[in-house]
């Protein structure tokens, strides 16, 4: 037979009856709100039911081994037990003896960086002994917090740019995909999506391809001798195209103009000559991207989309809120971080202000078995 | 019947029908499946069946002839009592596997075993179910992921099959390196490149004053050590690489630490994720695994960090 140990005290149960022995009742220790989570039950010996309390909110999407749907098995709770979601499977819904397997959800987005919910699994034996297992499974969130930040910028006479020191704390769990937002009038303007987007920005504003300009932008021979930057062609190549690839997508239409685009796009194409130029600047953005992908992680568990973000605004604008939006990595949202600003504009001319948002992060890390303990007494 | 237990019997029943058609090509020998062993890694299948042949007259009657497209490869044949190889009494051409039960020696039970090279890989997805979190849990500087497979339909797989295995669950978690580098890089060398950026954003513009500065800027940042940043961008790369980061990754039974795999410069020039491919078997008796696999995120941070320091 197989290559797993069935144990010996359960190989001769069919004479005694009633011996029974759990071999493993595995729960998703953790998971975040909405994210699947498994839970196995493995067991030997025969038993009349199968009971499973898991505390709301909880939704159950499916069930293995078991003769119909898994909503079939939920069952309304006693008018003494509440808060349950409750589980009944008799010995013949099982398709095969001596295992069960559900996936199930947690619907809700708590406040805690970590929840608890138990678990409970009960066996009820032929001769209507119980035996009940306790387990359960914690939902985490990633958590941001605002330590500082200015609530007004001072313009005088001369200023064009400003920045905006915010200083923000990452506690809980899990990777932070971080976007900032603004409301207000003005625009938020940000850079890096990714490389590839990068070096088409940085070739569309050099005029590099363009046959119009081939004297723009060259760069310095002392330097190019100096730096000696050799990235192996064939990635050269792979990263041309994905440019190529990108340059030809229409989101790029409101960034770039169409013929700006067509004109990269075509200078990829072209001959040794046009792409010797075009890949000699690609060499040294490729570093660049080193450098996006450092701004990008800011601290251990956040992930910006817009790192260099900054803000263009006009003079008349007296107030604006930059708002740190927060979801996980499967999406789910959480409530944002506002950061109101008051403008106090004493320029004479006015003018339109940019603002360089200068993000600090400070990663705070939770540790589980701490929060474990404080979570006992709750649960 | 639930959605996902219908499709599993769909993919299920695809095996039962090509068991089905082997089995009606054995007609007359009262084939009988005693295990198969499926492969999820390779996508292959082993089968063992029994088949009796008479030792009389009957055996001149007719021969036995397998399809080549049924995609099986007769890999042995032997007395059921015995063990006994019978040696090559199967012949083939472009089409068929072909037995003449003249040949065979005496005795009336011989087990087949057959290989079947190209599973259909919807066939495992239907009986198996990977599950990891989308988030580890760190402590202590370690990374956490809980592992767990589970064979979705034990039921009818039991009634295809006397003994029925599957090998080599894969399961692939990707482990979330990109902050490793983010933090373990050292502010002077992120400080270099940052220079570099400078000049090659003066050199586009075209302003001649601040190439200049930036130029400037750059060889002061420079003066501190002598590697180009084409050097650091490839030793960057290279802490990235499969087996260097393997020596971070630890599995505990029952699962297996299989192949490792980074996408280096798909998007950037370090990973976001490394693949890590972990491995377990399955079988009627166990029909579902956990586990537990550890990345040692601080020290590969460390490791980053002094990697890079030397370049200085």
């Amino acid at each position: 037979m197989s290559g797993s140990s069935p144990k010996p005290d359960c190989d001769e149960s069919e004479s005694s009856g009633e011996r029974f022995s759990l071999e493993e009742f595995f729960v998703a220790p953790w998971g975040l709100a909405n994210e699947e989570r498994p839970l196995h039950l493995l067991w030997e010996g025969d038993i009349a039911e199968l009971e499973l309390r898991i505390a709301d909110p909880v939704e159950m999407v499916e069930g293995y081994n078991i003769q119909a749907d898994i909503s079939d098995f939920v069952k309304e709770l006693p008018d003494d037990e509440e808060g349950y979601c409750l589980l009944r499977i008799s010995a013949s819904d099982l398709l095969v003896p001596g295992y069960f397997n559900a996936k199930f959800r947690i619907p809700e987005i708590f406040e805690n960086a970590m929840t608890g919910q138990p678990i409970q699994a009960q066996f009820t034996l032929k001769n209507g002994e119980e035996k009940r297992y306790d387990s359960r499974t914690f939902t985490i969130r990633p958590q941001l917090k605002l330590l500082d930040s200015p609530s007004e910028i001072e313009l005088t006479e001369g200023d064009e740019s400003v920045s905006l020191p915010v200083h923000m704390q990452y506690i809980g769990f899990g990777m932070a995909e971080v976007e900032m937002s603004m409301e207000g009038e003005g625009d938020l303007i940000s850079k890096g999506e990714s490389i590839h987007h990068d070096i088409l920005r940085a070739m569309a504003e050099s005029g590099i391809p363009t046959k119009e300009s081939p004297e723009l932008g060259p760069i310095p021979e002392e330097w190019k001798q100096e730096h000696g930057v050799e990235i192996p062609d064939e990635e050269l190549r792979d990263i041309g195209d994905e440019v190529r690839d990108l340059a030809r997508e229409d989101k790029l239409r409101e960034e770039f103009d169409e013929a700006t685009l067509e004109r990269i796009v075509d200078a990829l194409e072209e001959g040794e000559e046009h792409e010797a130029k075009i890949y000699d600047h690609m060499e040294v953005m490729l570093l660049d991207s080193i450098l996006n992908a450092v701004d990008r992680h800011p601290a251990e568990n956040v992930r910006m989309a817009n790192p260099n973000a900054h803000l263009e605004i006009e003079s008349r604008v007296r107030e604006f809120v930059l708002s740190y939006d927060l979801k996980d990595k499967i999406g789910n949202e959480y409530k944002s971080i506002e950061v109101p600003i008051n403008i106090d504009d004493k320029r004479p001319n006015g003018g339109i202000l940019e603002v360089d948002v200068e993000t600090e992060w400070d990663n705070h890390e939770l540790d589980p078995d701490e929060i474990l303990d404080q979570l006992e007494d709750e649960i | 019947m639930t959605e996902p237990s219908a499709s599993a019997t769909a993919g299920v029943s695809g095996v039962i029908e090509a068991i089905d058609r082997l089995k009606g090509y054995l007609t007359g020998y009262k084939p009988d499946t005693r295990s198969v062993t499926y492969d999820y890694r390779s996508g292959t299948s082993e089968m063992t069946m029994k088949i009796t042949v008479p030792d009389n007259r009957g055996r001149k009657v007719g021969k036995v002839k397998i399809p080549r497209e049924e995609g099986y490869e007769i890999r042995e044949m032997f007395s059921s009592g015995d063990f006994k190889p019978v040696g090559a009494k199967w012949d083939q051409n472009s089409d068929y596997w072909i037995l003449d039960p003249a040949d065979l020696p005496a005795g009336e039970n011989f087990m087949l075993r057959l290989n079947n090279e190209n599973v259909n890989e919807g066939v495992f997805e239907e009986i198996i179910d990977l599950n990891v979190p989308e988030d580890p849990m760190s402590k202590s500087g370690v990374d956490q992921y809980w592992v767990q497979s589970s064979i979705r339909d034990p039921k009818t797989l039991q009634d295809i099959y006397e003994d029925f295995k599957v090998n080599n669950v894969d399961l692939n978690i990707r482990v979330g390196v990109q902050p490793c580098f983010s933090t373990g890089i050292p502010d002077d060398i992120t400080e270099r490149i940052e220079r570099t950026r400078e000049l090659i954003e003066a050199s586009n513009e075209g302003d001649r004053n601040a190439v200049s500065t930036a130029h400037i800027r750059r060889r002061e940042a420079r003066k501190q050590g002598s590697v180009t940043e084409q050097e650091i961008a490839s030793l960057i790369r290279n802490l990235a690489n499969p087996s260097k980061f393997g020596e971070f990754i630890s599995i505990e039974s029952p699962y297996r630490q299989e192949n490792i795999e980074s996408n280096t410069l798909s998007d950037e020039v370090f990973p976001e994720e490394i693949s890590v491919e972990i491995a377990t078997n399955l079988d009627l008796e166990q029909q579902a695994a956990k586990g537990t696999l550890k990345f040692e995120k601080e020290n590969y941070t460390e490791h980053i960090e002094e990697e890079t320091a030397d370049l200085l």
